[in-house]
């Protein structure tokens, strides 16, 4: 697929092995050129045409100990994807505010492979900080965005994802069976909002209500999320007004921009 | 047989030392993606005309790019990257690496400034502050910081732009709308382009009054190993306490400050000798 055959197929398959080169290298981070040709089985010379040609295109470069790794460039490009669809500057006001009135971090994300994607995060100073960054994904089933992004999924969807995804255990608390889970999604959809009481990891409680599109589907959601000791089911129910507040501005925001 | 590898080169050229031709068919699909990520969405024609490659061959890279995942239709619309992009760009250490090699730095630029210092990167055409290290001043920032900027209105936005290829900037700034925010703000192209000589001459960006009517700001940028510009540190505060005249005496250490998290990157100052103009002198 890679090697000396003519590049003329429906598909450029050196566009493809480039690809795989700038994933694996993104995977681990910092690759030496034969590791790469190991891992992905490919020849010598394919594999120092491709980094030549991607760092020529600046996506990688070589570090002094021969190593390639991704450059900024390639976060650059990367950051269009979230500005484009209007997610940033729709929503960050809103993260803001939320986050500077509960003093707690808010996290706004996306549906994405069967997974919630972060796409952005405030985290107030003074509160410790979450591992979660942007551009890390979670499990749909523990997340408190992940229940609700699939519970606002259109309605075949919904249950395609629910059919589908691995309920891996995260801790005691996990919801790691389907139907258990099916009956948490009802729930969710019937309030519009829903929480995970430690259930992608211990000491951490959040709560997320959707960003919806006039058809009821979400476009986004978004979380608040603090350490259990402070973070108690009966601050969550305070919160939820505010929670709700901020999602719609960022619907009505998102909204006005619908021309694009 | 070991690429033989220069600083980053703004000429993005063959580089005559190296015996591995570039895959050609790889730098028009990727290109093809670099044009999509400035102005999604954007119609296959568009990129045909632009880009100058035929209807067949622009038909065959985006049938390739949709189906490595990096692009996707967005209706009638045109092509938009999909957020497997944006996946793979956070994967840059660096991004993370970023904000933990400024934060200390940021403190101790806030005991000297103290104003509010920010860490700032580039999302398309908007400039985003990733950090903020706040002043204890009793009179905050104007309370329409949205950590959210135009690139034309703010100092770290002029930074990106005077480093940037000559390339890459017309194609961010060929839709970019100028919106006067302020009387000050920049109104259009040959405006910004004498700012940008400035600003490359000086080694800063100055903001004042131009995104809002009492906001001024410096930023400084910061470059990764390659000498690439990847950030921006930046002193902000209300126009009547952070004056031109206070902020001019704040430069110095902040271009300082820039330049040592672009040590932490891995920039050497040999490196920005033998680049010349872009470490500015000060």
């Amino acid at each position: 697929m890679n090697r000396t055959e003519p590049d003329h197929g429906p598909i450029a398959s050196t566009v493809v092995t480039a690809a795989r080169i700038l994933e694996e290298i993104g995977e681990r981070g910092r690759v030496v050129p034969q590791d790469l040709a190991r891992a992905l089985d490919l020849n010598r010379a394919t594999v120092h045409r491709m980094l030549h040609t991607l760092q020529q295109l600046n996506y990688i470069g070589k570090q002094p100990d021969g190593s390639y790794g991704l450059t900024f460039h390639l976060f650059e490009i990367g950051n269009t994807v979230p500005e484009s669809r209007h997610l940033i500057d729709a929503a960050r006001r809103e993260l803001l505010e939320l986050s500077h009135d509960t003093g707690y971090t808010v996290n706004h994300g996306v549906l994405y492979e069967d997974h919630v994607l972060y796409v952005d995060k405030v985290t107030p100073q003074s509160y410790l900080q979450l591992e979660l960054e942007v551009g890390e994904s979670d499990p749909l089933h523990c997340t408190s965005l992940g229940k609700v992004l699939l519970a606002y999924l259109p309605e075949p969807e919904r249950r395609a994802t629910l059919e589908r995804i691995v309920l891996e255990r995260h801790t005691e608390r996990t919801i790691t069976n389907r139907r258990d889970l099916g009956v948490e999604i009802e729930r969710v959809h019937a309030d519009g909002w829903a929480i995970d009481d430690q259930e992608l990891a211990m000491e951490l409680r959040c709560v997320a209500a959707p960003v919806l599109a006039p058809d009821d589907t979400a476009l986004s959601a978004v979380s608040i999320s603090g350490p259990s000791d402070r973070f108690l089911p009966a601050d969550i129910q305070k919160l939820l007004p505010l929670l709700r507040k901020t999602t719609e501005r960022i619907a009505a925001n998102l909204a006005s921009h619908e021309r694009y | 047989m070991v690429l033989r590898v220069s600083h980053y080169s703004n000429t993005r050229s063959n580089n005559s030392t190296e015996s591995y031709t570039p895959a050609t068919t790889v730098l028009k699909a990727f290109r093809i993606l670099e044009f999509i990520s400035e102005r999604q969405p954007v119609k296959p024609s568009v990129i045909g005309e632009k880009l100058g490659l035929s209807r067949t061959n622009v038909h065959r890279l985006l049938t390739t790019l949709r189906e490595i995942g990096y692009v996707e239709k967005d209706g009638a619309q045109g092509y938009r990257l999909t957020f497997r992009v944006f996946k793979l760009g956070s994967r840059v250490p660096l991004s993370q690496d970023l904000r933990e090699i400024a934060k200390p730095i940021m403190i101790e630029l806030l005991a000297i400034a103290n104003e509010n210092i920010y860490l700032t990167v580039r999302y398309g055409n908007m400039i985003n502050a990733i950090e903020e290290i706040k002043s204890n001043n009793p009179l905050s920032l104007n309370p329409d910081v949205t950590y959210n900027y135009p690139i034309y209105a703010c100092a770290s936005g002029k930074n990106f732009l005077a480093y940037m290829d000559a390339d890459a900037r017309d194609a961010i700034l060929a839709d970019v709308e100028f919106v006067s925010r302020t009387p000050f703000t920049i109104r259009d192209r040959d405006a910004l382009d004498r700012d940008l000589e400035i600003v490359r001459r000086r080694g800063y960006a100055t903001e004042l009054k131009e995104f809002s009517d009492d906001l001024n700001s410096y930023a400084a940028p910061i470059f990764d190993y390659w000498g690439r510009i990847v950030a921006n540190l930046s002193i902000s505060g209300p126009s009547l306490r952070a004056t031109e005249e206070r902020l001019d005496h704040l430069a110095r250490p902040l271009v300082e400050a820039a330049a040592r998290i672009s040590e932490h990157l891995g920039r050497r100052s040999i490196e920005s000798n033998e680049r010349g103009n872009d470490a500015g002198s000060i």
